[in-house]
C-alpha cells in the first residue's frame, strides 16, 4: 500500500515530534546515569550535566559492597514476580464475570467494586485486618491486599466488553466450555490488555515503599524500593530540628543513591520492550473472519 | 429501577455495618506481640533468671552488607552475650520513624523500649497514654543510671513530663556548636576587610564579596552570602525570631521579624544572594555555589569533622588557596547570640506502657550506658579494633574499623554519656591530625567552639528545639493552617509592590485571623506555669559551664 | 438476533416454555461465572470492606489507647477543625484547580501520544522512543522536582538563558504564579504521559485493520481515518479512563507539590496533601488525616457518578 505524498508529510512530521518528545525524557536518565558513574567531588560540585565526569564505577561498588542492596533487588523480583501471578489471575477471575452482560447483579457488583477505589479506611485499620491475620512481617501482607486493583480490574472488563459476541456465539454453538472459552478464546485475544496490566502490576509491586516500610519488620525482607527511597530521604528531608550528628555523618552519597536509582530503573527498561511484542495489531482481525 | 436502587443501597450497608463490627471485634480481641520474643522469665522461684526485652534500634542503612542487618550483627550478639537481659531489635527506619513507631502502637505490638529523639513522636504516645513512667523502675532497680541522675539532675528535669513524673531515659553531650557562620577569610584579606561584627558590617561584606571579584577571575560570579535552606534557618536565628520572653511573660515577637525581612530584601535587590534560594528546598545548590569557591559567607548547620572531610575538602579540591574561619552571630541593635547548640541533656528513650518486665529493661539501659558498652560500641572490641596507647583507644585498622564499628554508635549509643567516656575521649575531638585537610578542619572547630560556647552570650530560643513544648492536637491543627513565611518570601521578591510594613501587617492579620491569639495564650500559659519544670537555655548554659563537658582540645 | 425474532413468531405456550428456558440458561450461564467471582467477593469484602469500617475514626477522636471502637465520639468535630482554618477554602480551591487543569491539558497527550506512536512505521523507532516516553515516571519527583527547578532558575536555567538573550534579564518563572502552575501542570504532563499512553496503545491494537484499508481505498486522509476510524476504536477506553480520573480529582500528588512549591507560590501551590502533611507531621493525628481523606472520597463518589452518568448518555457508562 503506497503511502500519497500527504501521508508521507504526516509521517515524517510524526516522527520528528516524536523524536524531540523521546529526547526531552532521555535527559533525566542520562543525568542519574552520569551521576552514578562520576566522581564524588565532581558531584559535590555540581559539575555533572548528562555526561559523567571523573568516570569511574565507585558509586556502584559502595552500593553493592556497603549496601543490602543485592539483597533487595532479589526480594523485589520474588515480590513481583509472585504478586503480578497472583494479581493477573484475580483481576481475570473479577473481570470475566462483570464483562458479560447476562450476570445477575452486574451493576451491583461493579458498584461495589468501585466503591472501594474511592473510600478506604486508612493505614491503621488495614494494619489490623492484616495483623489480625498474622501476616504481619510476611510478604502475604503485601500481596494478599494488592490481589486486584479496581483500576486495572475495569481496564480488562472494557477489553473483555470489546471482544465481538460472535465469536463467543460461534464456540458456545460448537459445545464450548466455558473454561475452554476463557482459555482458548478470550485470553488470547487480551494478550495487549494482560501485557499491559502485567506491567502495571509489576511496576506497582516492584516500587512498593509504604507496604513494605508499615508491614514488614525484618530489614533483611526490605526491598530495592525502600533501601533507595531511604537513601534519597537521608540527604534531604529529615526534619532539621532532630537532625542528629549520626545522621549527617551516615547520608548517602549523590553518587551512590544514583547508582542505586539506576538500579531501580533498569530492570523497567529491560522488561517494556519485551511485554511490546504482544501490543500485536489485528489479532482480531484473523479470529473473526476465520 | 427504584427497587433496584434501594435495594443497592440497603445492600451496600448492610455489607458497610457488618463490616463495620467486624473490625470492632478485630481490634477489641487481644493483639498478639509483635516480633518473636524470646521466652521471658516469669517464674517467681528461679531468681537468677535472665530477664529478655524488644527495643526498637534505628537503621540508616548504614550496614555493611556482609555485617548483616541492623537488627542482628555482631554488635546484638556482643550485647546479648555480655548484658545482663536477652535484647530482641526491631529496626525502625530513621527517616520514616513515626510512622513506623505509630503503626506499632496502633496494633499493640511496640517493643518495651522506643529509642526516638523526635518529641513531635514522643509527646503524642504520652498523651496518649502509651507510656510507662520511669521513676519506680529508676529507684527500684538502677545502678549506673540512677548515678549518672544524681549527677546531671538535669536529666531527670528534661524527662518530666506534664503530669509530674519521668518518661524518659536519656544522654549527656558534650557541647558543640550544631549552627555557625563560615566566612572565607582569604577572600577578607584580599579585599583588606575585616571580620564583620555588626549586621551592617556583614551588608558591608556580602557586598565587597559579591562586587570587589574577591576571587580574582575577572567575572562578576560570586555571591556574598547564602541564604537557602538551612543557611535562612541559621540568618533567622541571629535576629531572634519567634518567640522571645519580655518582662518575664513569653511573647511572639513581629519586630525582629521585620529587621530580618529588611536585612533579605536588601540582599536580594542588591543581588548579593542567589535569587533562586527560594526554591533550593534541599540546599543543595548553595553547598554547590560553596564548594566551587562561589560564596563568601555559609551560615549554615555544622556537623564539624563531617563538614570537613566532604565540603571543606571538596572546597580546596576546587580552590586550593580557601580559608575559613569561624564568626560569631552579627551584632544587632538589640544584642548577639549564640547559635544552635547540640542538645546536651537529650532525651532518646521511653518505656512501652505495656511493658511487662521494666526491671529487665532497667537492666539493659544501666548497662547500655556503662563505660564497657561505651567502649565497645563506639571503639570496638580491644585488640581486634583498637589498642590502648596511654589509656586511650588508638584504632589500628581503619578499614576494619569502617566495615566493622563505625555503623554501631548511630544504633546502639543512644545512651552513651559523654562523661562516662570522658577518659577514652580523642583529645582532637575525634579528627585525624595526620590529614592536611583534617588539620585545618579542625582548628575551624577549635576556633567554633571559642566563638560559639560563650556564657556571656545569650541563647537566641528559649531552649533547644527538642525540649521545646509539644502544641495540643486542635492548636496544632490551627498553626499548620496558618501560614506568614508566604507574606515574607513575597516581600523579598516583589520588591517595591510589596513592602515590608505590608508583609508584617498582612502577616500579623493571618496569624491573629488564623486564631494565632489561642496559640500565643497556651504558650505564655506553658511558660508562667510549667517551664520551671522544662529544660531551658539557661539550663543548657549551666552545662556549658562545667568544664568537663567541652572537649578538652590540645 | 435472528433466533429471538424467530421465537416470537410461536404460539404463546411455547414462547412462555422458550422463557423459561432462557432463564434456565442464563441460571446455568452464571453458575462458572458466580464460581469465579466469589473468590473475589471475598476478597473485596475482607482486603477492602472490612478496614473500612476504620472510617469512623474520622468522627472520633482516636487514640491507641482505647483503640477504634472505644475511642470517644466526637461527631462533626474534626471536620469543622480542618474547615476552621481561614486557609482552608484556598488550599481546597487549589487542589481543584491544579487537578481540573491536569485533566483538561493532560488527559488528552497521553491518547495524542498513542495514536501519534501508532502511526509509526519502523519497528525499532517505535520501541524505543515508547520505552523511553515512559521512563520519567519512575523517577521520583525528588529527582525531576530538582531538574525542573534548574531548568528554570534565574541564574542559571537554560531556559532564562534564552529569555536573558531577548529580554535583558530573566524572569522569575518559579515565584509568578501564572508560570508557577504553568510548569506544574507541564512537568506533571511530561513526566506521566507516556506511561499513560500505554493504555491506549493496548487499545489501538484491537481496531480492525481492514477498516483502515477500506478508509484508503475511499480516499480518506490521515486526520479523516483518526477521526472516523482510530478515535471511535478506542472511544470505551477514553471514557472509562476519564471516569476514573475524575475520582481522583482531589488528589494532586504530594511529591511534586512538596519538591516545586516555594513560599512565594504558596498561595496556589498550597494543596490538601500538603496541609495534611503539615497537620500529620505533628504526631498522630489520624483523626484529622482521616477526616479529610473521607472528605476527598465523597468528592470523588460524587464525581464519578456524574461523570458517569454522562457517559452512560453515550451508553459507555461502567454501570
Amino acid at each position: 500500500m503506497k503511502a500519497s505524498r500527504g501521508e508521507r508529510i504526516f509521517y515524517r512530521v510524526n516522527d520528528i515530534l516524536l523524536f524531540l518528545v523521546g529526547l526531552s525524557c532521555l535527559f533525566p536518565i542520562l543525568h542519574i546515569l552520569s551521576l552514578s558513574v562520576s566522581g564524588q567531588k565532581a558531584i559535590a560540585s555540581g559539575k555533572v550535566g548528562i555526561w559523567p565526569v571523573d568516570l569511574n564505577l565507585e558509586s556502584y561498588s559502595l552500593l553493592l559492597k556497603g549496601t543490602p542492596v543485592v539483597n533487595g533487588f532479589k526480594n523485589s523480583v520474588i515480590i513481583t514476580v509472585v504478586g503480578v501471578a497472583l494479581s493477573m489471575i484475580m483481576t481475570i477471575l473479577a473481570a470475566y464475570p462483570l464483562s458479560k452482560e447476562y450476570m445477575y447483579g452486574r451493576k451491583l457488583f461493579t458498584k461495589i467494586v468501585v466503591f472501594t477505589m474511592l473510600f478506604g479506611g486508612g493505614l491503621i485499620p488495614s494494619y489490623l485486618v492484616i495483623q489480625s491475620m498474622g501476616l504481619v512481617n510476611s510478604y502475604n501482607a503485601l500481596w494478599l491486599p494488592g490481589l486486584i486493583s479496581t483500576y486495572n480490574m475495569l481496564v480488562m472488563k472494557t477489553f473483555f466488553q470489546n471482544i465481538p459476541h460472535e465469536l463467543e456465539e460461534a464456540a458456545r454453538i460448537d459445545g464450548c466450555s466455558e473454561w475452554r472459552l476463557i482459555v482458548q478464546i478470550y485470553l488470547p485475544l487480551s494478550m495487549p490488555c494482560i501485557a499491559t496490566l502485567s506491567l502495571f502490576y509489576g511496576v506497582s509491586y516492584w516500587n512498593a515503599f509504604k507496604n513494605v516500610l508499615i508491614y514488614i519488620n525484618d530489614t533483611k525482607k526490605y526491598n530495592l524500593s525502600v533501601l533507595i527511597q531511604q537513601m534519597i530521604k537521608s540527604q534531604t528531608l529529615l526534619d532539621p530540628n532532630y537532625i542528629q550528628v549520626e545522621d549527617i555523618e551516615q547520608m548517602t552519597s549523590e553518587g551512590v543513591s544514583s547508582a542505586g536509582i539506576m538500579v531501580m530503573v533498569i530492570p523497567m527498561m529491560i522488561v517494556y520492550p519485551f511485554l511490546q511484542k504482544y501490543f500485536v495489531k489485528g489479532v482480531m482481525l484473523g479470529s473473526v473472519k476465520g | 429501577m427504584k427497587t433496584i436502587h434501594g435495594r443497592t443501597f440497603l445492600c451496600l450497608f448492610l455489607a458497610f455495618a457488618l463490616m463495620a463490627s467486624f473490625a470492632g471485634c478485630q481490634s477489641s480481641q487481644p493483639n498478639p506481640d509483635g516480633g518473636k520474643k524470646p521466652t521471658s522469665s516469669k517464674d517467681p522461684g528461679k531468681t537468677k533468671e535472665r530477664g529478655s526485652i524488644s527495643a526498637t534500634v534505628y537503621d540508616r542503612g548504614a550496614v555493611p552488607a556482609a555485617e548483616g542487618t541492623i537488627e542482628e550483627n555482631r554488635w546484638t550478639k556482643w550485647i546479648n552475650e555480655n548484658g545482663p537481659v536477652d535484647v530482641k531489635f526491631v529496626a525502625v527506619p530513621r527517616t520514616e520513624s513515626g510512622q513506623k513507631l505509630n503503626t506499632l502502637f496502633a496494633s499493640g505490638s511496640a517493643p518495651d523500649l522506643i529509642f526516638e529523639f523526635s518529641p513531635s513522636v514522643k509527646t503524642p504516645l504520652y498523651d496518649q497514654k502509651q507510656l510507662m513512667p520511669i521513676d519506680e523502675m529508676i529507684d527500684k532497680y538502677s545502678t549506673n543510671y540512677k548515678n549518672l541522675l544524681k549527677e546531671y539532675p538535669s536529666l531527670k528535669k528534661a524527662a518530666i513530663m506534664p503530669d509530674g513524673k519521668m518518661y524518659q531515659f536519656g544522654k549527656i553531650n558534650s557541647m558543640t556548636p550544631l549552627r555557625g557562620v563560615v566566612i572565607r577569610s582569604d577572600w577578607l584579606k584580599g579585599l583588606n576587610l575585616e571580620v564583620p561584627k555588626t549586621l551592617e558590617d556583614y551588608y558591608k561584606v556580602a557586598k565587597a564579596f559579591t562586587e570587589q571579584d574577591p576571587d580574582g577571575n575577572g567575572k562578576k560570579d560570586t555571591f556574598g552570602i547564602a541564604m537557602s535552606y538551612r543557611a535562612g534557618e541559621t540568618v533567622s536565628q541571629m535576629f531572634q525570631v519567634g518567640w522571645m520572653v519580655e518582662d518575664g511573660k513569653l511573647i511572639k515577637e513581629w519586630d525582629h521579624t521585620a529587621e530580618r525581612l529588611k536585612f533579605q530584601i536588601r540582599l536580594y535587590d542588591e543581588g548579593l544572594i542567589d535569587k533562586d534560594y527560594l526554591n533550593d528546598n534541599t540546599g543543595a545548590r548553595a553547598l554547590q555555589d560553596f564548594v566551587n569557591g562561589k560564596v563568601g559567607i555559609l551560615p549554615w548547620l555544622f556537623s564539624w569533622r563531617d563538614f570537613t572531610i566532604k565540603e571543606y575538602a571538596t572546597l580546596k579540591d576546587n580552590v586550593p588557596e580557601a580559608k575559613l574561619e569561624a564568626i560569631p552571630y552579627p551584632e544587632m541593635e538589640y544584642g548577639r547570640f549564640n547559635p544552635t547548640l547540640e542538645n546536651p541533656v537529650q532525651m532518646t528513650a521511653v518505656v512501652n506502657a505495656k511493658c511487662k518486665d521494666p526491671k529487665a529493661v532497667m537492666q539493659y539501659v544501666d548497662f547500655m550506658c556503662s563505660e564497657k558498652a561505651g567502649l565497645a560500641i563506639k571503639y570496638g572490641l580491644e585488640g581486634e579494633h583498637y589498642k590502648l596507647v596511654e589509656g586511650k583507644p588508638v584504632i589500628t585498622d581503619t578499614e576494619k574499623f569502617k566495615s566493622e564499628v563505625s555503623w554501631a554508635g548511630g544504633g546502639f549509643g543512644m545512651l552513651m554519656s559523654a562523661p562516662v567516656m570522658k577518659p577514652y575521649a580523642s583529645e582532637t575531638a575525634d579528627f585525624n591530625l595526620d590529614h592536611p585537610i583534617e588539620k585545618e578542619g579542625y582548628e575551624l572547630y577549635k576556633q567554633a567552639i571559642e566563638v560559639y560556647l560563650d556564657p556571656s552570650v545569650p541563647y537566641p530560643e528559649l531552649t533547644h528545639s527538642e525540649h521545646m513544648p509539644q502544641l495540643p492536637k486542635d492548636l496544632n491543627v490551627l498553626k499548620a493552617n496558618i501560614d506568614t513565611d508566604d507574606f515574607m518570601a513575597k516581600a523579598v521578591v516583589s520588591g517595591s509592590s510589596y513592602t515590608v510594613d505590608q508583609a508584617i501587617k498582612d502577616a500579623k492579620n493571618a496569624w491573629e485571623k488564623g486564631g494565632g491569639k489561642d496559640i500565643e495564650k497556651w504558650m505564655a500559659n506553658w511558660y508562667d506555669k510549667d517551664s520551671d519544670n522544662a529544660f531551658l537555655a539557661k539550663d543548657m548554659y549551666e552545662i556549658m559551664k562545667e568544664e568537663d563537658l567541652i572537649h578538652q582540645l590540645k | 438476533m435472528s433466533i429471538r425474532q424467530h421465537d416470537m413468531r410461536l404460539a404463546p405456550e411455547t414462547n412462555k416454555q422458550n422463557l423459561s428456558l432462557k432463564r434456565k440458561r442464563r441460571i446455568r450461564q452464571n453458575i462458572p461465572l458466580f464460581i469465579m467471582f466469589i473468590p473475589v467477593l471475598l476478597y473485596y469484602l475482607i482486603f477492602k470492606y472490612l478496614p473500612m469500617g476504620g472510617l469512623i475514626i474520622a468522627f472520633k477522636d482516636y487514640n491507641f489507647a482505647d483503640g477504634i471502637m472505644g475511642s470517644p465520639w466526637v461527631g462533626m468535630q474534626n471536620f469543622k477543625l480542618l474547615f476552621r482554618g481561614t486557609n482552608t477554602v484556598n488550599i481546597i480551591r487549589n487542589t481543584f484547580r491544579l487537578s481540573i487543569l491536569n485533566i483538561v491539558f493532560g488527559f488528552p497527550v497521553p491518547i495524542i501520544l498513542a495514536i501519534m506512536l501508532n502511526e509509526v512505521r519502523k519497528t525499532w523507532f517505535k520501541k524505543s522512543v515508547q520505552t523511553i516516553i515512559y521512563l520519567p515516571h519512575f523517577f521520583s519527583w525528588v529527582i525531576v522536582g530538582g531538574m525542573v527547578i534548574s531548568i528554570f532558575s534565574q541564574e542559571s536555567g537554560i531556559v532564562n538563558h534564552f529569555v536573558e538573550m531577548f529580554r535583558g534579564e530573566p524572569y522569575p518563572f518559579l515565584y509568578k504564579e501564572g508560570s508557577w502552575i504553568s510548569i506544574f501542570i507541564g512537568s506533571g504532563i511530561w513526566k506521566g504521559a507516556g506511561f499513560g499512553a500505554i493504555v491506549y496503545l493496548a487499545a489501538l491494537t484491537s481496531i480492525d485493520m481492514s477498516l483502515y484499508e477500506a478508509a484508503h481505498i475511499d480516499g480518506a486522509g490521515k486526520w479523516q481515518q483518526i477521526r472516523h476510524i482510530t478515535l471511535p476504536g478506542i472511544k470505551q477506553t477514553i471514557v472509562i479512563m476519564f471516569i476514573l480520573q475524575t475520582g481522583n480529582i482531589m488528589e494532586v500528588g504530594f511529591d511534586q507539590v512538596y519538591m516545586l512549591q516555594n513560599n512565594v507560590v504558596s498561595g496556589v501551590a498550597d494543596v490538601i496533601s500538603t496541609y495534611v502533611y503539615r497537620v500529620g507531621l505533628q504526631g498522630a493525628q489520624f483523626s484529622i488525616s482521616t477526616a479529610m481523606g473521607f472528605f476527598e472520597s465523597l468528592v470523588g463518589l460524587v464525581l464519578v457518578s456524574a461523570s458517569n452518568s454522562l457517559a452512560n448518555r453515550f451508553d459507555e457508562g461502567l454501570w
